[in-house]
């Protein structure tokens, strides 16, 4: 019987192991199917995506043919994907090789070349350029990326957790290296919201006489809590706190960690000013306040909350609570991408690591969590406090002191509680400015 | 080399690798501060072996409301407020906060995000690592 069975299961076709789902899946939605290749087929190549969905469809007992798939559309989509692919391949290698050797790179790019149908010999000559200009970088970097590390002299990593500050956080690390004191991050955010503040709503265009309202006329406007503001500068931040006097982490805690969830806390000292005050030491943002500052008499708070009517609270307790503000002679500088080019980006974060001195960075952080999402616009900030040269990859690699805490799950790159060490040419594909104290 | 000695010592390699790469679980203190008020909880917890990753001891099976999380959530901005990981965590539903834990007598700092539901709880970096 289990011979027999055997035989029977032996003589039938092959597409008696097609289950339901996988008809469904293989055989059904074929415009959608295609659809999809083409839109694919500009990204890179499909060869894969085909062979799958021809092995799928011969396994149900179809082919390309009877499903109606025209076979030359197929083709066509095989070639676009090559070129795509080729494109993708070209575009790397002639980017890395400024940073690193790109033999890989290259020899992706001639397969998807030769796939396409084109002839290897007419890239041959890019092929060479970049090969040896990739071995080129190799021996430049060698010499020039000496090993720095100054993470730890900078202290554990910060967290700014629910705020958006990461340019005063960045602001506060390189002031604190030069000064040797562990400058306030909420310090620099409230100053520098105080120098840039932004409004929210419309405002007339001319006052009650009619004539047109001065630029800095916000009459009919609110202005944003800062604590609800996302991103700012580092080298204003800086100046800020330079023109104010800098306020220390002792006097004024910038982590969570210090007094809970810090957005809640500060809305909630905000809250005092609303409230009633009958009894403000009952309340939450009173605790909170306490915690805040905690160098701030009882009677201090007292008295700034009798008198800070229309003003910020939270400037004027910040205002009361650092004491003493450090003063600084200091020189800023920002290299912007826009106004020079990655080579000069480098150039100055290099001379400034050599130094000893941490660098600021305007950068955007997704290709720390996936190599291929990147885009050089300044969507976040933190410093550089290292290089090294890695001899595996033959690439300089540099040290982001992030500030989003010790956590280092989902970076592509070694991370060492919160700093992550970045390859040179990842990082200037997202790079968009440098900060640095002169 | 005799050859008891390398494999001895392949032995070894394999199970210091495999140390650092399985969490140790056990019994932790988590330190947290609300509006100014520090709380002290113990609890059961599990880390790796640098102590930066985290989560609740009923999560030990993946079974628990903070690692079954909607992964379709749209992933966070970086320009908007709170780091990204904090962001994921309040639009999943959880409540993120700053830590320190206690676990082998030894004081850690890191965040969580912590689901009502069950009082499960998860580093707020590997939280993020769930989305798709």
């Amino acid at each position: 019987m289990l011979h027999l069975l055997s035989l029977i299961l032996s003589l039938s076709p092959a597409w008696a192991d097609c289950t339901a789902g996988e008809r469904a899946k293989s055989v059904g939605n074929t415009q959608k199917r295609l659809e999809l290749l083409r839109t694919n087929a500009a990204l890179g190549s499909v060869e894969q995506t085909v062979e799958r969905w021809r092995a799928s469809v011969a396994k149900c007992g179809e082919t390309f043919e009877s499903l109606g798939v025209n076979e030359a559309e197929v083709s066509q989509l095989l070639k676009v994907g090559y070129l795509s692919e080729a494109e993708l391949w070209r575009t790397k290698a002639e980017h890395y090789s400024q940073y690193r050797a790109v033999g890989p790179e290259l020899e992706r790019y001639r397969e998807a070349v030769v796939k396409a149908g084109g002839q290897p010999g007419k890239v041959q000559a890019f092929i060479q350029d970049n090969s040896a200009r990739g071995l080129a970088s190799v021996q430049r970097v060698k010499r020039s990326c000496t090993p720095q590390n100054f993470a730890a002299k900078m202290g554990p990593v910060r967290d700014q957790g629910s705020m958006g500050w990461c340019y005063a956080f960045t602001g506060a690390d390189l002031i604190s290296a030069p000064t040797g004191q562990r400058v306030s991050a909420l310090g620099g955010a409230i100053a520098y919201n105080e120098d840039h503040p932004v409004w929210e709503g419309s405002k007339t265009k001319t006052d009650e006489n009619g004539q047109p309202r001065a630029k800095d006329d916000h009459t009919g406007m609110t202005q944003v809590p800062f604590y609800d503001r996302t991103g700012g500068s580092t080298l204003l931040s800086m100046q800020s706190m330079k023109s104010r006097g800098v306020c220390l982490e002792e006097d004024l805690n910038s982590e969570d960690n210090g007094f809970g969830w810090l957005y809640e806390n500060l809305k909630a000292v905000e809250e005092l000013k609303n409230s009633e005050r009958t009894a403000p030491q009952c309340t939450n943002g009173f605790a909170a306040a306490q915690n805040l500052f905690p160098g701030l008499q009882a009677k201090s708070f007292s008295k700034i909350l009798e008198h800070g009517k229309g003003e910020q609270l939270i400037s004027g307790l910040a205002q009361a609570a650092c004491k003493p503000r450090i003063q600084v002679d200091l020189e800023f500088k920002e290299v912007l991408l826009a106004q020079s080019s990655k080579a000069q980006l480098f150039e100055n974060l290099d001379e400034q690591l050599n130094n000893q001195n941490p660098v600021g960075i305007s950068y955007d952080p997704a290709f720390m969590k996936n190599a291929d999402n990147f885009s050089p616009t300044a969507t976040h900030a933190s410093s550089v406090v290292g290089r090294r040269y890695n001899e595996q990859s033959g690439e300089c690699e540099y040290m982001i002191r992030n500030s989003w805490g010790r956590g280092c799950a989902g970076y592509v790159y070694p991370c060492e509680e919160g700093n992550i060490w970045v390859p040179q040419g990842a990082l200037a594909r997202s790079l968009n400015a440098v900060q640095y104290i002169k | 080399m005799p050859c008891n000695t390398l494999s001895s010592l392949i032995v070894l390699l394999f199970t210091l690798t495999a140390q650092a790469a399985t969490p140790e679980c056990g019994p932790a203190k988590i330190k947290t501060v609300n509006f100014g008020k520090a709380a002290v909880a113990n609890t059961q917890i599990c880390t790796n072996a640098r102590r930066d990753e985290l989560r609740s001891g009923n999560c030990v099976k993946n079974k628990c409301a903070a690692l079954q999380i909607n992964k379709d959530l749209p992933r966070p901005q970086v320009q908007a407020v709170g780091k990204p990981g904090f962001q994921a965590c309040t639009a999943a539903g959880g409540l993120p906060e700053l830590i320190e834990f206690q676990f082998k007598r030894k004081w850690f700092k890191l965040d969580r995000c912590v689901f009502t539901q069950d009082g499960s709880f998860v580093d707020t970096a590997t939280l993020l690592t769930l989305l798709n």
